[in-house]
């Protein structure tokens, strides 16, 4: 076959398709792993994994829980309590949290979004 | 298939030639071992409070985690040097047209160098393994724990190596490759800093970072998110490698 500058573009083309629709699977099927997913938890003590009693508790909730931090900016803090709502949120799916940095947003103390509605405001302090 | 393993093991003698293997394993011994006795000394002055607590913090718990997270980081140091050479060292010393116009595939090259160097981080990993392991003789460990982590550093190094090929090919120096993958490898590391700072998470950014995925299988917890988060990684690199020197051969 003989290369001519014509078809070297075509080629060019032509890989260059390939390589973004090569892209565009490997990013839908990233998409499908997040949507399907299964955990198994390896520890020998299951300590990632919520007992029976919390299991059926969480179960019994019919109302959707939304879970609001006050804490400061601290992504090492903020990670640590997003792992421990993870491991209910797996049995609950309509659990949220979101985190408010009280001293970038003080209109948005605790004491004043909780006046008002039928919400649990529940305060857990530091040592 | 046959070809494939013929470069791989080549691969992996050459690595052995010349001194720059045993250096990286003996340094990366040393500091790992330092490390690890520092973890066990806390654990012994941390024991007598630890037995009171209930449900508190193991010998594993520890000891792995983090013996396998700074392995990790320091990994990301070293595979940019382990991977420069790959695609680039041939390149500039004028074999790859050989190599190229050799009966075998651009899969089998690409496949080949990959695998040799993996072959390399096994062996890290096989060490650092064996220092946990030699606490059998006196406690207990948990040995799921202790599985995660290996499976976690093991996902880790593969995506490491696959962007390390990667850059090796695109590059025209190695050490243009060397700094590429490792400025790649620190920015996939602390995107998840950026995440923590907002009060709004970024769930693209959280998903594309690799400490959060390196994390989560440390903890023990296997999702089939995470594992094919540094499959498909490590997929995407290999085969934008493959790509590349599909160009190559084209153009030049």
């Amino acid at each position: 076959m003989k290369i001519s500058p014509h078809k070297h573009q075509q080629i060019r083309l032509k890989n260059g398709l390939i390589t973004l629709i090569l892209l565009c699977l490997l990013g839908t099927l990233a998409w499908l792993s997040t949507r399907y997913s299964a955990e198994t938890d390896v520890t020998g003590n299951s300590s990632n994994s919520l007992s029976q009693a919390s299991q059926k508790l969480l179960g019994s909730l019919p109302d959707k829980i939304q879970l609001t931090a006050y804490i400061k900016k601290d992504p090492s803090l903020r990670s640590q309590i997003a792992q421990l709502v993870a491991r209910y949120k797996r049995h609950k799916a309509d659990l949220a949290l979101t985190f408010i940095d009280p001293d970038s947003q003080p209109e948005k103390n605790p004491r004043t979004e909780y006046r008002c509605g039928r919400r649990y405001y529940c305060r857990i302090s530091g040592p | 298939m046959s070809m494939i393993l013929t470069i791989a093991s080549r691969e992996f003698r050459s690595l052995f030639l010349s001194p720059m293997a045993w250096t990286i394993l003996a340094i990366l011994q040393f500091i790992l071992a330092f490390l690890f006795l520092t973890q066990v000394e806390a654990f012994t002055t941390l024991q007598p409070k630890l037995a009171s607590i209930e449900g508190a913090p193991g010998l594993t718990d520890i000891i792995v985690p983090p013996l396998f997270g700074n392995a990790g980081i320091i990994l990301l140091l070293v595979t940019p040097l382990l991977t420069m050479r790959l695609i680039c060292e041939e390149r500039r010393n004028k074999t790859l047209s050989l190599l190229l116009s050799a009966p075998v595939s651009n899969i089998d090259i690409i496949l080949g160098k990959y695998l040799g160097i993996l072959g390399l981080m096994l062996l890290i990993i096989a060490l650092i393994t064996l220092m946990p392991l030699s606490l059998l003789f006196g406690a207990e460990l948990d040995l799921g724990k202790l599985f995660a982590n290996i499976l976690g550093l093991l996902l880790l190094v593969n995506a490491f190596a696959a962007i390390g090929l990667f850059m090796s090919c695109i590059a025209g120096h190695p050490t243009v490759a060397a700094m590429g993958t490792f400025g790649m490898l620190l920015l996939l590391w602390i995107l998840d800093w950026s995440v923590g700072m907002n009060d709004q998470r970024s769930e693209l950014f959280e998903y594309l970072s690799i400490l959060r995925h390196f994390q989560n299988i440390q903890s023990g917890l296997i999702s089939t998110v995470d594992v094919s988060y540094f499959l498909l990684f490590t997929a995407t690199f290999i085969a934008l490698s493959i790509r590349s020197l599909d160009n190559d051969r084209l153009q030049k």
